[in-house]
């Protein structure tokens, strides 16, 4: 080993993180080697400092009391009922199962497993939460946007750099690690209305709930939440979306102009 | 006190795996915002969306890990909401020859709060972590105030693990350059390296 090699391991042996092996061969070269030895001591001691003088903060008395309040009164207005109710709205029939299933199953946690499947739910879910999700990697080159998604383990398809017909460009992309694993979202943006693909893995959709259009070759199927409109579509083994504050028709011009598809 | 109701049992089961983080949430929190009211307001959201989507939460995985990257995400949004146009550093995930930008977020200043947190964070080295970039910042307070390992900051990150160190190891290198003539009169760097 020599200095080089040796110079990018300091960070990992200070903090216990190299291989037995590679842990063996670095202390070898520290014991001959004053100048990488200077260095790592170094970096201990800047690891040591931080952990030495950044005290532990205990949260503030009335915090706890503060988040319980506000997850009691979350349950209370679980945004689940709504999606219910619009659910019952459409289907008249089901009320009494969804009421029933209401009362007879308290637990919430089986309450949303029970709706998960639901398209009408997920596309809420889908929209509600990506109203939250902030643009984790801004560039306007679809090839990074394509490598930094593999770097994460994801594979995705070729990204345009507009959305055809109309001027949406391409301004980033994130990871929705909340509502599933491996869900990459490609976002454009066109006279401040954001625009986003995103392919749906990790929640069965069950497609032929949902209204559909034949548009040329495809077959779309859409849901309204809002102000936003939801179009998604197959293609091979996935499901694909577009989401945005923006007409279902355009939407759909631009997901059968943009050959992700 | 509150009617968050301990004997449900799927809210006992959040109080006991997810709630009892709260203090390691708000510490970090503290130092991300830099000031207590903002931390307040992190973490009551990062449990919210937590409650919200624990019925996803894999109960085996690490749910520390899992409640920090929530907390990061909303963070890093809060932010966005704040600024319009956020100012970008280069990413450096491990794309070799590839341009891109991260958001960055500045350091917030600091605001006279309760006496209690004002003393404990008027430090010098609270103030050099405080103002490191950051994508750095969260990395040395996962790993060296936190003691997570590469494995479940990459994960909190959604970041490969030669990431995590790479950032660690440039983290460092900046609290070092601030705090070169402070450490040595505290005993921490016998020598000049000049690096
Ligand atoms: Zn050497
Ligand atoms: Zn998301």
């Amino acid at each position: 080993m020599n200095c080089r090699t040796a110079d990018e391991l300091f960070t990992a042996y200070v903090d216990g993180e190299l291989g037995t092996d590679t842990e063996t061969s670095l202390a070898a070269h520290l014991e001959v080697c004053n100048t990488c030895r200077l260095e790592v001591e170094v970096e201990e001691s800047v690891k040591r400092m931080v952990s030495d003088r950044l005290q532990h903060i205990p949260a503030p008395v009335g915090l706890k009391s503060r988040v319980c309040a506000a997850l009691a009164e979350e349950e209370e207005h679980r945004p689940w009922w709504h999606e219910i109710s619009r659910r019952v709205r459409r289907h008249p029939r089901q009320i009494v199962g969804a009421l029933a299933a209401l009362f007879l199953v308290a637990a919430v946690g089986i309450l949303s497993t029970v709706l998960e499947p639901e398209p009408p739910a997920l596309a809420a879910r889908l929209m509600r939460h990506h109203a939250d999700c902030a643009v984790q990697f801004a560039t306007d080159k679809p090839l990074t946007v394509k490598s930094w998604f593999q770097s994460q383990g994801i594979d995705v398809a070729d990204t345009p750099s507009s959305l055809a017909p109309f001027e949406y460009s391409l301004i980033g992309a994130h990871i929705c690690e909340m509502l599933h694993q491996n869900a990459a979202y490609m976002v454009y943006r066109h006279q401040g209305k954001e625009v986003s693909i995103c392919r749906v893995d990790g929640i069965p959709v069950d497609l032929q709930k949902l209204e559909h259009v034949d548009y040329g070759s495809a077959r779309f199927y859409t849901v309204t939440y809002g102000n936003s409109n939801l179009v998604m579509w197959q293609e091979k083994e996935s499901v694909f979306a577009i989401v945005g504050q923006v007409k279902s028709e355009d939407l759909m011009a631009m997901a059968a102009e943009t050959r992700i598809l | 006190m509150h009617d968050f109701d301990r004997t449900d049992d799927a809210n006992e089961d959040f109080q006991t795996t997810a709630l009892v983080h709260m203090d390691a949430l708000f510490n970090s929190a503290v130092r991300m915002t830099g000031n207590v009211a903002d931390a307040e307001d992190l973490v009551q959201e990062t449990f919210l969306k937590a409650f919200r989507f624990f019925a996803r939460f894999r109960k085996d995985s690490n749910c520390l890990a899992w409640l920090f990257k929530i907390m990061k995400n909303s963070y890093i949004n809060r932010f966005r909401q704040k600024s319009r146009e956020p100012a970008t550093v280069s990413i450096d995930a491990g794309l070799p020859g590839q341009e891109g930008t991260f958001l960055e977020t500045p350091g917030h200043e600091m605001e006279p709060a309760d006496s209690m947190y004002s003393r404990i964070l008027d430090d010098e080295v609270e103030d050099a972590v405080r103002s490191l970039p950051e994508e750095f910042k969260l990395v040395v307070l996962l790993s060296d105030v936190e003691g997570m390992q590469y494995r479940e900051i990459a994960d909190v990150l959604g970041c490969p693990v030669g990431t995590v160190r790479s950032r660690l190891s440039r983290g460092r290198s900046h609290l070092r350059k601030h705090l070169q003539s402070y450490a040595r009169e505290l005993g921490y760097l016998e020598k000049d390296t000049g690096r």
